[in-house]
């Protein structure tokens, strides 16, 4: 929360800003919708949840970076896409649980742990649902060799980036050459 | 940044700048201040239709012109991508939000893939494999497809359509590409880069205009054999059923709730910092982190972002 309410907000071009505008309006409409709908699913708001105005930010888009606590992993904030600066956060007693309440939502693109426990980090690296398995780093910093997305509600099974993209734009074509110059025939002629 | 001031911009089609057929328009504006960016055409089907036409008669050239060559095109690209790098990043941050070290990031992820696939010119391996008869050889070899249709979001306006571009380039497939309504002068920058570097007429063409109109043109288009999105779950489910009737080839990267667990053995300061970044991303969004998890301290954390 202090590390939140420390990020400071403005247009992308000046170097001290931390955090730029969203989109557009409707996105800015949608993400405070999703703070009202905190609120009435009883999680606590613990920093942001409004519109930032004031240094010239009403001219843009701009949402205060938004946190809330006691939430509930079934509370739509724990399970929607907001697509904005909303983070929920989920007490939960052990690796087990972490592990499921984090696949127990409907898309699979990227998780996370972060742990110095060698043996939860290879249970989470196992088990996690997911096209991307972060250990000890935040859910951003996808490298363009390795194949790129997710599971579940996030794709259907093809992959961008890596060796991974040729196999999505090109097809296969198995090519059999015979050079012996007499009709052979395969399954046929190898029979003893 | 030489290019703002309401300046209308056009299609980009058989390597002509074009009017849309429709005659129609969209402006864009600023998030960050509401300043005006450009006036764009909002095309329609017909348009669509030049650009998949365009598309389809380079494909009978470029798919003969060797890989490496292709590759060395991407080469090209990756290296005036990284020349513009800075006056890019100051659009970006203009035209969508981006603070600008994710800016560049967002720049420097094209340039990496312009690379990287610019080398796989030179491999596109396939494989060779014994037959079951004598004198006789077999192998498998890597064809392009055709067109491919490239639909992209505005949330990494460069890098997503390197992703989806570039690789498509280098197996020989020609594209239509239609850039995020809140990004098109990003989506023109990216194509005008691909010209300069040496990429033919027709190779990589640009329709600009809503995901109603234009994007479901090329979905439903007989002539595109492949389409690859990035956007929400309801859009990749909308494109799949209208690409089944013809059995396209569909990509999807979709929507994403991406968690964060903390254990109570973790580097504390750490997490937060990797939360912090993961969850309030510079811009306005990726697919958000929830955190959450360890015995005594317990926190996930669900976020937004994509990546």
């Amino acid at each position: 929360v202090t590390e939140a309410e420390r990020l400071r907000l403005g247009v992308g071009w000046e170097e001290d800003t931390d955090v730029g505008p969203v989109i557009n309006k409707a996105a800015l409409d949608k993400i405070h919708s999703y703070t009202e709908i905190g609120r009435e699913e009883g999680a606590k708001l613990l920093t942001g949840g409004e519109v930032a105005s004031g240094d010239g930010l009403g001219k843009g888009f701009y949402y205060r970076p938004t946190v809330f606590g006691d939430v509930d992993p079934q509370m739509r904030i724990a399970q929607e896409e907001i697509f904005g600066p909303t983070t929920a956060v989920i007490r939960v007693r052990d690796v087990d649980e972490a592990i499921n309440v984090s696949n127990g939502i409907e898309y699979g693109l990227s998780s996370s742990i972060f742990t110095r426990d060698v043996n939860q980090a290879f249970r989470a690296m196992r088990d996690l649902k997911a096209g991307i398995t972060y250990i000890n780093a935040g859910t951003i910093g996808a490298e363009v060799h390795l194949p790129f997305g997710g599971t579940k509600g996030t794709g259907n099974g093809h992959r961008e980036a890596g060796q991974a993209a040729l196999d999505f734009f090109t097809e296969w074509k198995s090519i059999y050459v015979d050079y012996s110059g007499k009709l052979q025939k395969a399954q046929i002629d190898t029979a003893e | 940044v030489a290019l703002l001031g309401a300046k209308t911009f056009q299609n980009y089609i058989a390597g002509e700048w074009v009017e849309a057929g429709t005659g129609e328009t969209f402006e864009t504006a600023s998030p960050a201040n509401g300043e005006t960016l450009g006036v764009f055409p909002r095309s329609g089907a017909a348009d669509v239709d030049r650009a998949v036409a365009a598309a389809r008669e380079a494909f009978e050239e470029w798919r003969l012109v060797p890989a490496p060559r292709r590759g060395e095109i991407l080469f090209r690209f990756g290296q005036l991508l990284g020349d513009e790098k800075e006056d890019l990043a100051q659009l970006m941050a203009r035209e969508m939000g981006k603070v600008l070290p994710e800016a560049r990031g967002d720049v420097q992820e094209a340039v990496d893939m312009a690379y990287y696939m610019g080398g796989e010119g030179r491999r596109l391996f396939g494989q060779t494999t014994p037959s079951e008869l004598r004198d006789k050889f077999n192998m498998s070899v890597r064809m392009p497809i055709g067109v491919v249709g490239a639909i992209t979001p505005w949330n990494f306006p460069i890098a997503i359509p390197s992703w989806k571009i570039l690789p498509a380039l280098v197996c020989g497939n020609t594209v239509v590409f239609k850039p995020a309504t809140d990004t098109p002068l990003l989506g023109e920058r990216f194509v005008e880069l691909l010209a300069e570097a040496g990429v033919p007429a027709g190779v990589v063409n640009v329709v600009h205009g809503t995901g109603g109109e234009v994007g479901t043109a090329i979905v439903e288009h007989p002539d595109v054999p492949v389409i690859t999105l990035t956007g929400s779950r309801d859009t990749g489910v909308a494109v799949t059923k209208a690409a089944a009737d013809r059995l396209k080839h569909v990509h999807l990267e979709l929507g994403g709730k991406n968690g964060i667990i903390v254990m109570d053995d973790a580097d504390l300061d750490l997490a937060v910092e990797g939360i912090v970044w993961s969850a309030f991303p510079p811009r306005g969004s990726a697919a958000q982190p929830r955190a959450g998890s360890s015995p005594t301290r317990r926190s996930t954390t669900r976020s937004s972002r994509a990546s």
